[in-house]
């Protein structure tokens, strides 16, 4: 894949964590977290995982992790994970429903929220938080799918 | 019959990358060995932010200009910005006479300290509210002119009390930890209290632990005031009231205490630093 192409796929993933930040402030009172960003990189390897390996994740973890992150590390060790799981399961999500796809990758989301709140946020964390935010993820899930699926048709 | 085609995914470079990220996680966050990169490139943003900021003014202006208003929007602007300033640097004034004030009762001979602190007016440049309404890290961040130095661990007010302190500066962008932030630690009294009031990660709230037979005498809605332990912020400061008084355990009160001054009210904050 061209560089060129690494940058489309990293402006997108960028911008999701950009809207994170922008959005987050006003749902976090009543109990919602959203994670465009990491939906966005799950997106990513789910439509082209033959382009996208290990390297590429720990890469693109290593780039968030410096421009958003509480540590470096956090999002290189949860990009390369997704990207393993993703692989290993890449066939049998062909075939799987819009709604599957919904449970599993808002699942893997709110994995990934729960890790970075015992991780740096120990005092915040909540139950509450993360139902709600599934719940939410699994509904936006399906326009980051669609959203995402025109942008790489238009730009890769 | 396989249930789905197999797909090659060798674990090896997976699992290195994990090793990888791990290691490189458990030294930033025991160590911090990547918080000057990271402070870097958060300058770096804040100054694109900055910019872009500027543009968008500039645009407003030239527009305004179109509806006759610029002027008046200038003068409302440039009047707002000096009541703000005025605002922080009469409680900065207040604040550097106690010092000096403590000085001089402390010792005759250490009167050459006397006026060897300097306050200075910083506009805000970023506040990181992702963190500050749902987790335990509060920080602001503001601009530094560059003819200006700024110390490490300098307390920051705003107009009515004090409000966090300098943590480092990265590009002439000064990183201030709050009060509330669940790392920060202050030293405060009342008039029968003397604790260690540590964030709580909630915004405006910052909590003490005193045992039971302490924290008879102590009632809601007493006033807060710095004790000056740390060497840090100046003594007999206030910063808040007692909210909440909490049993937990057997031996312990948990003492909440409500700040008065909200930074996201404020555009303009004060840092005092010795010179």
């Amino acid at each position: 894949m061209t560089l060129k192409k690494h940058f489309i796929i990293l402006f997108s993933i960028f911008l999701g964590f950009t809207l994170d930040n922008l959005i987050t402030p006003f749902t976090n009172p009543y109990f919602i977290e959203l994670s465009l960003g990491f939906m966005i990189f799950s997106y990513w390897v789910f439509a082209i995982p033959e382009k996208l390996h290990s390297f590429e994740a720990l890469i693109y973890g290593a780039f968030i992790d410096l421009f958003f992150g509480e540590a470096v590390g956090f999002h290189m060790i949860f990009f390369t994970l997704t990207s393993y799981i993703t692989h290993v399961y890449v066939f049998r999500f062909r075939i799987f429903s819009y709604f599957q796809l919904a449970i599993f990758f808002s699942g893997a989301t709110t994995f990934f929220i729960a890790s970075k709140y015992l991780i740096f946020f120990p005092a915040n964390y909540s139950y509450l938080l993360l139902i709600l935010s599934f719940i939410v993820n699994s509904i936006i899930w399906i326009g980051v799918y669609f959203v995402m699926r025109a942008y790489r048709r238009k730009f890769l | 019959m396989a249930r789905t085609t197999p797909t090659y995914t060798p674990i090896g470079k997976y699992a290195a990358g994990v090793i990888l990220s791990g290691l490189l996680l458990f030294s930033d966050i025991n160590y911090g060995t990547f918080s000057p990169i990271r402070g870097l490139l958060k300058s770096s943003v804040i100054y694109s932010k900055l910019a872009a900021g500027k543009l968008v003014e500039r645009a407003q202006v030239s527009i305004a200009l179109f509806q006759n208003n610029k002027n008046l929007i200038l003068i409302n602007d440039q009047l707002r910005e000096r009541i703000l300033k005025m605002e922080a640097s009469l409680f900065l004034d207040r604040q550097l006479r106690a010092v000096d004030n403590n000085l001089v009762n402390l010792s005759n001979h250490l009167n050459d300290l006397k006026g060897g602190y300097t306050a200075q007016i910083f506009e805000i440049a970023d506040f990181d509210l992702k963190n500050y309404q749902c987790c335990s890290f509060h920080n602001l961040y503001l601009k530094k002119p560059e003819e200006i130095t700024v110390n490490k661990h300098s307390p920051v007010a705003s107009d009515k009390a004090f409000v966090g302190q300098t943590l480092r500066v990265d590009l002439d962008i000064i990183k201030v930890i709050l009060f509330s932030d669940i790392n920060h630690v202050l030293p405060v009294k009342s008039k029968d209290l003397y604790c260690n009031a540590r964030g709580t990660g909630e915004p405006l709230f910052i909590s003490c632990r005193i045992e039971l037979n302490n924290s008879r005498s102590i009632q809601l809605g007493d006033i807060i005031y710095t004790s000056g332990l740390g060497g840090i912020f100046p003594k007999d400061s206030p910063i808040g009231v007692i909210s909440s008084i909490k049993n937990i355990g057997s031996s312990e009160n948990e003492i909440l205490i409500k700040l008065d001054s909200n930074p996201l009210d404020q555009t303009f904050f004060g840092i005092i630093s010795k010179q």
